[in-house]
């Protein structure tokens, strides 16, 4: 057998390999600077593939120019509230081009017979549907099936990553609010705050419709939309870190300090209260979780330049003195 | 409960993880950071009961060994931190980045239309539906080694017709990696 044969024998036997099996693998790579390379390239190029079957491709998005990212934790002004109305949705950054108005058929549905999941804060569900879609639910998350309709799904609140099987007769829809966001043969995750939705596509594509349009997001690009203020922003993601938040990292966008709290009580189960108007502060960053409070919610204070005490098994944040 | 348990799951199996993702990254260094990010991850799963633990956090090792390459290739020259590098503008996928891992999708996907059917039938349970090659082998009305056959055969054919020199690259981003670390 060729090096390039064996690196193949060894990706594909990985997901029944016991514990003897991946001995003898690290042997195999240690043995040859060639061999780890070898190995390196199969996987690598298996990493980036995607299911195919896209039936109808998504007409390609021009490039948005996007605000420059943020490093770190730094405080962003609150996004104006334009007020434009239903059907005005505003699209900042520039990127009115990055919309496809297109009007797509819409499904007929059978009577529903809704089945409801829901996650207590600090707990993680996978749930396999019938059509061979997974969806993983983060903590205090919320969401509706249909059981005559595995290809319709509503996200009432949390978060949740898809991994949709494509079916080009019948897209995956899933709704949050008025939102409709329908795959075309893909992974992304939908976040749902109150009237705050994001979305972050890890593979393939999505077609995003708030009311009265259309928005294609392909891999690496994520929408962040408020439907009290009828705004929506586009965003970058890194294709890979999306569905972080399953190994505890946690990507803030502009979000308030009172909505991260909520997140965190979801994920954890941790109870943060905010005071004052430090709770409206809007933070961007990202930040890794441990799951242990008692690092992370001092962790997070100092980012976001905060003071922390507890309070009968509660978490208090409140603004520090030179920062209020 | 649990996390006691994952964390002496973990510290019997680091040795070997570490292993792994030396021999993956190709420097003592980023293997010890990446155990520690594996580290984060694994005691982020919490209560999970872990059936076996050792080819599990394996697994999860080389995966995050192949993210770290990708992330490394797509930096090019730059070394670092994983931790570090997350939200910085460089890191972000721009445009022309999405438009080249776009031409290697297509590519592949034309690739994998262009296979033999039952070869194509066997990747395509195998990498997109996660099926274990008995469930393959029972649907194709085969034997488990002649789905192990078209699999490598499969992988083969992929390796076979990349483009662009994927290997090359791999070398030169492995040999940054080697040396020096920090911005």
């Amino acid at each position: 057998m060729t090096r390039d044969e064996q690196a193949i024998d060894w990706h594909i036997r990985q997901r029944t390999m016991d514990a003897a099996d991946w001995e003898a693998f690290a042997q195999w790579l240690e043995e040859s600077p060639a061999n780890a390379r070898a190995y390196d390239a199969v996987a690598m190029a298996d990493h980036v593939l995607t299911a195919p079957a896209m039936a109808e491709p998504v007409a390609p998005v021009p490039a948005p120019v996007l605000p420059e990212p943020v490093a770190e934790i730094e405080y962003a002004p609150a996004a104006a509230n334009d007020n434009g109305g239903w059907g005005r949705w505003w699209l900042m950054g520039g990127v009115a081009a990055a919309v496809a108005l297109v009007a797509g058929p819409m499904l007929m549905t059978a009577r529903p017979d809704i089945r409801i999941e829901q996650t207590a804060p600090g707990e993680h569900r996978s749930i396999a549907l019938n059509d061979g879609t997974t969806v993983e639910m983060a903590g205090g998350s919320r969401l509706r099936f249909d059981r005559n309709d595995p290809r319709v799904a509503t996200l009432e609140t949390g978060q949740a990553l898809f991994r949709v099987r494509h079916d080009p007769s019948a897209p995956f829809e899933l709704r949050s609010g008025d939102v409709t966001i329908q795959d075309v043969g893909t992974v992304f995750d939908v976040r749902r705050t109150g009237a705050r939705l994001d979305v972050s596509v890890a593979e393939g594509a999505v077609s995003l419709a708030p009311k009265g349009q259309r928005i294609a997001l392909t891999a690496g690009q994520g929408a962040s939309l408020d439907e009290a203020e009828h705004s929506l922003r586009l965003t970058r993601v890194d294709p890979a870190q999306v569905g972080d938040w399953r190994g505890g990292t946690f990507d803030f966008d502009r979000e308030s300090v009172g909505a991260i709290a909520g997140r965190l009580q979801s994920a954890y189960g941790v109870r943060i209260a905010v005071e004052g108007p430090l709770s409206d502060r809007n933070v961007t960053g990202v930040i890794r979780m441990t799951g242990d409070a008692d690092r992370d919610v001092p962790r997070l204070a100092k980012l976001i330049g905060a003071e922390w005490r507890q309070s009968g098994g509660n978490w208090i944040l409140r603004a520090s003195e030179g920062n209020r | 409960m649990g996390s006691e348990a994952l964390e002496s799951q973990f510290l019997e199996a680091r040795p070997l993880l570490r292993r792994l993702l030396a021999a993956r990254l190709g420097s003592v260094e980023e293997a010890e950071d990446a155990l520690q990010d594996l580290w984060l991850r694994v005691a982020a799963l919490d209560n999970a009961e872990i059936v076996q633990p050792i080819p599990f956090f394996c697994r999860m090792a080389t995966n995050l060994a192949t993210d770290r390459r990708i992330a490394a290739t797509r930096r090019g020259s730059r070394d670092g931190a994983w931790e570090e590098v997350q939200p910085q503008s460089d890191e972000y996928a721009d445009p022309e980045r999405i438009v080249g891992a776009r031409d290697e999708l297509a590519r592949a996907h034309a690739l994998i239309a262009a296979m033999p059917d039952r070869m194509r039938e066997a990747f395509t349970l195998f990498r997109f539906e996660e099926q274990p090659q008995r469930v393959i082998a029972e649907r194709m009305g085969v034997t488990i080694s002649a789905v192990e056959k078209l699999l490598r055969r499969a992988y083969h054919y992929l390796q076979e017709n990349r483009e662009g020199g994927g290997a090359d690259r791999s070398v030169r981003c492995r040999q940054h990696g080697e040396g020096s670390r920090g911005a």
